[in-house]
């Protein structure tokens, strides 16, 4: 049966470039519909420090990227499903978000570097002329996990902390304030800009009718390009005028100030330990 | 371009996310100084339309479409400091929304696309329009030409990162452990698809947006040349001020000028080769052995460790169940912690939110 979603009834027909931006827009917007939902839910994560979640999601992915053990990789995946699970993340919608688009992209892209073409072995496999070994496939697989890790946690980061949230604790972890006041103000106006060029697009893609030349075409985002930018520049001299209107005085104070609780700091034990786990997993099945 | 985890070894992508803070902040600084108090506002929209171009699809040829980068046009039309602070928040955004470029790969794509990119772009449209009229043929042509060469110098250095991994990071039997393409397969592949295929997209796209700005909005084109001459005068006369009269009248050194851009560069280029020290090794799993060769002798915390989880399971062999039952059998405990830690942690939080609810009731 066919599902009465974006990706549904409403599909976007074609595979032109008009098509595929549109795609990318509507990804846009179902991310952020997805994401405030989880952030909004009562989970593990959720209920974490925003600090907390960075510091642990940047440990794991560091140790996965820095690590050649598949126990270590394999592992660290399943911590983030784990919690994923404790978060109340949809399942089906974490794995297909996660792991069946750019782990195995990266897997398929790593192939050829680790065939026969390059490495020379003793085959595991062998497909008409080409062969891999086993040392290659290890390779390949690594590349993938290790990218697989790294999405679950970003992925887990930002489904379960609000934006806000997470700037402050990037905040509180000195990054500069400047570079945060501008994420989270960027973060606002990216989606009147998706939405402006998705209006853009839309009106394009109706019009369309027949074959118009790539060159045409080419010059046609050039000019949106060049659109947008008027719009934007427009967009921020009003900002700044109401900002200013509102009491800017070129500094920008973080209003949140939340103190870590008991649960935060359990929550470091616990992932000490995980990770401590891990680390022996490592030795152990090298 | 947009390189992902897993490809680069951490002791590159690292010291590539501390050397692009200096280089932040330093954006921010330039543009605070060239438009004031305005800065937030540029730059936070700056963002907001670079990550936007970044998600519109451009037709290349034969239906297939890519996304061009957009650095060198943000750089032309707002500045190359702006452009710096403004890439860098759009791509920042991308890997966290869509996962288009690593977490720890995040200051190696920002060296990439938010400072090489734009800097080189803007030096070749500055070289090339001289003081030519916006929206004249000189001047698109400058802008094409600043974008083709400027996204081809970021996916050189990208293909050279990415060159230098098999030689740094490989096992004691030569695999490769993170990107297994050595530079005489990445650079001319790298290279060929952009000097062929999204060099000409960005050419035609920033050439194309910076003719349509000029047309549709002169006074912004303008704007910018004036900020720019404005940034130049009040360094000249920040040198008058400092009693530097030979400095005033000529603009400054190359190295003054552009210093908070080479300083991480030349940091990152000394740094990567360190990662010789580790070579046939994966980053933080030395064993004793190792360690003993590295330093010379093993600290007894780690020894003692290691012989604490050799009494524990000798050889990992579990005698009931041998040795592969050993291996599971570790396999399925360290698993069945995890989720047994991760249960306890989530039962101490919803006791915490009943708590909390029963209060505030």
């Amino acid at each position: 049966m066919k599902r009465n979603t974006a990706e549904g009834n409403s599909r976007i027909v074609g595979r032109g470039f008009l098509a595929r931006t549109l795609m990318r827009f509507s990804e846009l917007f179902e991310n952020e519909l997805y994401n405030n939902r989880y952030a909004g839910m009562d989970g593990l994560w959720q209920m974490i420090d925003a600090r907390m979640k960075i510091l642990a999601s940047l440990l794991f992915i560091i140790i996965a990227n820095g690590s050649r053990s598949f126990v270590v990789l394999i592992g660290t995946g399943l911590a983030a499903a784990v919690y994923a699970g404790a978060s109340k993340l949809k399942m089906g919608d974490y794995l297909r978000r996660v792991w069946m688009y750019l782990p195995v992209l990266v897997f398929l892209l790593t192939l050829p570097g680790v065939s026969n073409w390059m490495v020379q072995g003793r085959p595991v496999i062998t497909i008409g002329t080409v062969y891999f070994t086993a040392e290659g496939l290890k390779t390949a697989g690594r590349a993938a996990l290790r990218t697989g890790d790294s999405l679950s946690f970003a992925f887990l980061l930002l489904a379960a902390t609000r934006w806000t949230d997470l700037m402050d604790g990037l905040s509180r972890m000195h990054i500069p304030d400047g570079f945060i006041a501008i994420l989270n103000m960027a973060y606002r106006y990216i989606f009147l800009m998706a939405s402006a060029g998705t209006e853009m697009m839309q009106a394009r893609y109706l019009r369309t009718v027949g074959k118009i030349s790539t060159k045409e075409n080419r010059r046609y985002v050039g000019g949106a390009f060049g659109q947008l930018f008027v719009k934007v520049r427009r967009i921020s001299e009003e900002v700044y005028q109401a900002m200013v209107l509102r009491g800017y005085q070129g500094s920008f104070p973080s209003l949140s100030r939340r103190k870590l609780r008991m649960l935060d700091w359990m929550f470091m034990v616990v992932n000490a330990v995980i990770l401590g786990i891990l680390f022996t997993g490592g030795y152990i099945f090298e | 371009m947009h390189i992902p985890d897993g490809y680069i070894a951490p002791q590159v992508t690292i010291p590539a996310l501390a050397a692009m803070l200096p280089v932040w902040k330093t954006s921010l600084t330039k543009v605070k100084k060239k438009v004031g108090e305005k800065n937030l506002p540029t730059l936070a929209l700056g963002a907001a339309f670079s990550f936007t171009i970044m998600m519109m699809n451009v037709p290349v040829a034969g239906g297939s479409s890519a996304h061009a980068v957009g650095a060198v046009l943000t750089a032309v039309m707002l500045g190359p400091w702006a452009a710096v602070a403004a890439v860098s928040a759009a791509l920042l955004i991308q890997a966290l929304f869509f996962g288009d470029g690593g977490i720890l790969a995040y200051g190696l794509n920002c060296l990439n696309m938010a400072v090489v990119m734009p800097f080189i772009g803007y030096a070749v449209y500055r070289a090339l329009s001289g003081g030519s009229r916006p929206g004249s043929q000189r001047n698109v042509f400058s802008a094409a030409a600043g974008g083709y060469v400027g996204i081809n110098a970021a996916a050189f250095l990208a293909a050279v990162e990415f060159g230098v991994q098999p030689a740094l990071f490989h096992t004691a039997s030569g695999a490769a452990l993170y990107c297994p393409y050595p530079l005489s397969v990445s650079i001319p592949a790298m290279m060929a698809a952009h000097l062929l295929v999204a060099g000409p997209l960005e050419a035609v796209i920033t050439g194309a947006a910076s003719a349509y700005i000029a047309k549709a909005a002169p006074d912004m084109f303008l704007q910018n040349q004036k900020n720019i001459q404005s940034e130049l005068s009040l360094q000249a006369a920040e040198s008058a001020a400092s009693g530097d009269s030979e400095k005033v009248g000529r603009t400054k050194s190359f190295w003054a000028r552009y210093k908070a851009v080479l300083i991480p560069l030349i940091v990152l280029i000394a740094l990567t080769p360190l990662g010789l020290l580790t070579k046939g090794t994966a980053w933080g799993e030395w064993g004793t052995d190792e360690v003993k060769k590295a330093v010379g002798y093993v600290p007894s915390g780690m020894q003692k460790m290691a012989e604490f989880w050799k009494s524990l399971m000798p050889d990992y062999s579990v005698p009931v169940l041998g040795n592969r039952g050993g291996y599971i059998a570790a396999a399925v405990v360290g698993i069945g912690l995890i989720f047994l830690l991760v249960f306890l942690l989530s039962l101490a939080a919803k006791h915490g939110r009943n708590e909390k609810d029963r209060n505030e009731a």
